[in-house]
């Protein structure tokens, strides 16, 4: 009866057959830390401060356009070319249609203090180089070399396909504000941060202070078909004119985001929307 | 001339053979004897058993019957009909991921997120050998299931001492869809060597219901073709290749707004068997398999629409098997089954806006679901009089869904979307079964089961149900859905009649459905919201079945069937989709190798409804049918002349799980010829 030994061993394998899972581990590859500070960024103008020995370049990480323009100033010493850690730096943008000026909203670089000679500040052009000149001035306080001077920088600003800037006048106290989207700069599907800055227009166009004092409500549109999306968060106030939440998209496609501004619970504008593609 | 007393032999004591092969329905599940006793929880039709046999009659009486009309007509079975083809099975009122579909044991699952390709739809009766329809839990033998099991197998193929070729040809032709079907079969075979090929090609137009009014986009187009090569290898071991594929062209579904496109599904095995009924080792079966499935659902054809889409959908599975029976004692059997299977799904969605740029969605991101399986069910015959068959299996599920695009839509809902779940799933059952007296056989059933959930129930992204007009999300975190059930059967048998009557009771917890969320916006044009898939409190299920089969020594025989279900969620409210009492009764005269069947097809109508998904109820309805069919031997080779009215008095009506209230066709005369060689 060999067989029938051979066949209980064949019951005993079959029964004691196991399994065995694996779990893939997914590290991410460690990131580069980056040695050059302008890596990822495009140098979009340089002007001298003159009287203050200093070189400003102006890089981002895209050309300039009509909106708010995420700025960094690189200054260095314009005769060194070392880079230039402890500076003031005051913003002044003007444009010049000729008939009139006006300013925009901007953003001075927060600390005195770059540890790579980098400042991050922020500009919102308002309208396209096809209105007028845009001019970036730059005042500059060199701490390094106790001197004081003002670049002057050209700036060419062109229109985005889908506008990252809106403005409108309020119905509660006539008021005329700016809304600029910061994100999501490249929407996805799924959930998105959502950042707006809001400024508010003053002195014939000569003064944006940033405003905080709005309720912001958001609804994402696909306009074609009909439909929104769930679980958006509506962006809240969190210091000078921003407004942070998230906006989801449950699909690629042509999608608006509409904007409900109040002052005070009363609806100061409802038909504010950016278009966005989602690809 | 050699077959002609064998056909003949075979005619002349068919009276004898149907009961007995009644009797001897069982391979697996519940009752695992053949010849001791009859399995009272399985139902076993052979489609194409011999000339004559009223149970061959009874559930494919017209032979151009599709896998899923011949399946309609199984007692315990019910078919959701969304179109004239591609209808869903369900048993004692389950379907879908609730009940297991397989082919000889392979799993196979449908490519499309609308239940449009139910895998039935790939398998022709023509390549069939049987279905096996297994209730309950005691269909854990194909997998942790509470609904039960329903098993294709695959046509076999014999040896024979001397080469022989022998094969079939025919057509049937139906009036009411102006339709066509086409079917061929060869068989080549030696004392080694079994080979089979099979043909079938159906192209159906537009049917005409009761009311002759068209019904739109209800033509379809397929063809199906399979081979088989079977080798021996010694006296008692083969092994098998089988290749089945099956494309299906431009399938209506007039209870919905699109249609499908293309359906292909190609499906291999090879199978490894082994049988000696003298050793410890009665029988082995090991199989490796294969099958993918395309499928396009696209509204193309439809006119009025707020834009274009296109859905594709394809579904992988890998699987392998191994079956042992041994035979441990005179009185004790143990099947063990080991099994593995990987399904990978990925359904898409493009929408084409006028003049806008095209839209993008993952319908169900690309999801990879792995199981391996454990079963093991000793069969106790105690003594003559009592038997008990005890059934457990254990699957262990690996549910991977790593498509970032596919995590990021999820997110939305569900932050914290992990893309890797371990799931166990389990069912246990208990049969036991007496003899009581001469005449009667009664068993009782004890099961307790869990079912996974289905990946659309995890990952599917706003899929729209036309029957209650939501979009559905799934939830990865959904859990387990389990149940209890209780059956009882009570067989009575005499030599000119048997009647089975066989009662079922069973309980879900965790029962899966959509939950409607008001908060969400619908993506589908017209749809009444957004359901988000959750496990919310218990449903009970209760019903029976009732079959009747009555064969004179004469010429007349009759078989009945009834079944019915009814459905009841935790509080109360009907659960949606349950038929109703639903009858078949056929009885047949037959003379020579003539005969005469008539048959009448009647359902209750269905009040008990789910209101507040929107479900309507529907009438009751009676039809008839009478077919005739002639025999000519001519030699060893036969002519066949099948022909008949369906829905003889046109009756314009619906089944109440009929989608849309869709009719179905009016007054139909068909003829099939068919020849033998």
């Amino acid at each position: 009866m060999k067989n029938k030994i051979s066949q209980y061993l064949i019951l005993l394998l079959s029964l004691t057959l196991t399994f065995t899972a694996c779990k893939k581990d997914d590290d991410p590859a460690p990131t580069p830390i980056a040695a050059d500070p302008t890596a990822g960024l495009t140098l979009l103008s340089e002007a001298y401060a003159l009287g203050a020995s200093t070189k400003v370049e102006v890089w981002a990480k895209a050309s300039y356009f009509t909106g708010y323009n995420k700025l960094y100033l690189f200054l260095k010493d314009s005769v060194s070319g070392a880079a230039v850690k402890n500076a003031a730096i005051v913003l002044h943008p003007m444009m010049d249609m000729g008939t009139m000026m006006h300013s925009a909203p901007f953003e001075n670089p927060v600390s005195t203090m770059s540890s790579d000679g980098l400042y991050p500040c922020a500009v919102v052009f308002l309208m396209s180089s096809m209105a007028g000149t845009w001019t970036l001035d730059a005042t500059i306080t060199n701490n390094e070399n106790s001197l004081a001077g003002m670049a002057s920088i050209q700036v060419s600003v062109a229109d985005l396909s889908e506008s990252r800037i809106k403005s409108f006048i309020t119905s509660t106290s006539n008021e005329t504000l700016f809304v600029s989207l910061i994100k999501p700069e490249a929407p996805v599907v799924g959930m998105n941060d959502l950042e707006v800055v809001i400024h508010k227009r003053m002195n014939m166009g000569m003064e944006f202070p940033a405003d905080s004092n709005l309720t912001v409500e958001i609804s994402p549109l696909m306009v074609s078909m009909g439909h929104g999306s769930p679980n958006n968060v509506n962006p809240v106030h969190t210091g000078m004119g921003h407004y942070i939440g998230s906006v989801n998209y449950t699909m690629s496609g042509d999608w608006q985001i509409n904007f409900t501004f109040k002052d005070n619970g009363t609806v100061a504008n409802s038909s504010t929307f950016f278009e966005t593609i989602v690809p | 001339m050699k077959k002609f007393p064998v056909v003949l032999f075979a005619l002349a004591c068919y009276t004898f053979l149907s009961l007995e092969t009644l009797n001897a329905q069982c391979i697996n599940g519940c009752s695992h004897d053949s010849t001791w006793t009859i399995c009272l929880a399985e139902v076993k039709v052979s489609p194409d058993a011999g000339s004559g046999d009223p149970v061959h009659n009874f559930y494919r009486p017209n032979k151009s019957f599709t896998t899923e009309d011949i399946l309609s007509r199984v007692p315990a079975l019910s078919i959701t009909r969304r179109s004239s083809f591609g209808q869903e099975p369900g048993i004692r009122g389950l379907s879908g991921s609730r009940m297991n579909v397989t082919l000889d044991g392979m799993k196979l699952f449908g490519a499309c997120t609308d239940k449009m390709d139910p895998v039935t739809i790939y398998v022709e009766p023509q390549n069939l050998e049987s279905f096996t329809v297994e209730t309950g839990s005691c269909g854990a033998e194909h997998g942790s299931t509470f609904g039960g099991s329903l098993n294709m197998k695959l046509k076999e193929s014999f040896f024979s001492d001397d080469n022989s070729i022998h094969g079939l040809l025919g057509s049937t032709f139906h009036s009411v869809s102006n339709s066509v079907f086409s079917f061929a079969g060869l068989d080549i075979t030696n004392k080694r060597l079994a080979a089979k090929l099979n043909g079938v090609y159906r192209k159906s137009n537009n049917y005409k219901s009761g009311d002759r009014s068209t019904v739109p986009f209800s033509g379809y187009e397929k063809n199906n073709f399979s081979a088989s090569l079977k080798y021996l290898l010694t006296q008692n071991q083969t092994l098998k290749f089988d290749y089945l594929t099956d494309n299906g062209f431009k399938i209506g579904f007039p209870a919905l707004t699109m249609d499908v496109r293309y359906a292909h599904a190609q499906i291999g095995s090879l199978t490894w068997k082994y049988e000696n009924s003298e050793s410890l080792l009665t029988e082995a079966e090991v199989k490796v398999y294969t099958n993918a499935i395309k499928h396009m659902m696209d509204d193309r054809d439809r006119s009025g629409l707020l834009m274009h889409m296109d859905m594709p959908g394809s579904s992988k599975t890998n699987g392998a098997t191994a079956n042992f029976k041994f035979s441990l004692s005179k009185n004790l059997d143990l099947i063990h089954k080991v099994d593995y299977f990987s399904n990978t799904l990925f359904a898409e969605m493009f929408m084409y806006p006028e003049g806008g740029r095209t839209m993008y969605m993952l319908t169900l991101p690309e999801t990879k679901r792995q199981v391996g399986g454990l079963y093991l069910s000793p069969v106790w015959r105690v003594d003559s009089l009592n038997k008990i068959t005890f059934g457990a299996r254990w699957d262990f599920a690996h549910t991977g869904m790593s498509d970032q695009l596919g995590l990021s839509q999820l997110r939305i809902f569900y932050p914290q979307t992990d893309s890797s779940y371990y799931t166990n799933v389990r069912s246990l059952f208990l049969d036991y079964e007496r003899r009581l007296g001469k005449k009667f056989v009664a068993s009782v059933q004890v099961g307790w089961s869990e079912r996974l959930p289905s990946t659309l129930e995890m990952f599917g992204f706003y899929l729209y149900n036309r029957l209650d007009g939501y979009d559905y999300i799934g939830n990865p975190n959904i859990k387990n859905e389990t149940a209890t059930q209780y059956s009882f059967s009570l067989h009575y048998e005499e030599s000119h009649l048997s009647i089975a009557l066989s009662p079922f009771l069973t309980k879900i917890n965790h029962y899966i459905e959509g939950i409607k969320d008001e908060n969400l916006s619908a993506m589908t044009e017209g749809a009444n919201g957004v359901k988000l898939y959750d496990n919310t409190g218990s449903a009970v299920l209760k019903g029976g079945e009732l079959t009747i089969k009555y064969v004179s020594s004469g010429a007349l025989s009759l078989m009945s069937t009834g079944k019915y279900v009814h459905g009841e969620r935790s509080k109360g409210e009907p659960m949606w989709q349950i038929p109703p009492f639903k009858s078949v009764t056929s009885v047949k005269f037959r003379k020579g190798l003539y005969s005469v069947q008539g048959e009448t097809e009647c359902s209750a109508t269905q009040n008990r409804v789910d209101l507040s998904s929107g479900e309507t109820t529907t009438d009751s309805y009676v039809i008839f049918n009478i077919r005739l069919t002639a025999l000519w031997m001519l030699g060893s080779r036969s002519f066949e002349i099948n022909g008949g009215v369906e829905n003889i008095t046109n009756k314009f009506y619906h089944e109440h799980l009929d989608w849309g209230g869709i009719p179905r066709p009016g007054r139909n005369y068909y003829v099939t010829l068919a020849f033998r060689f």
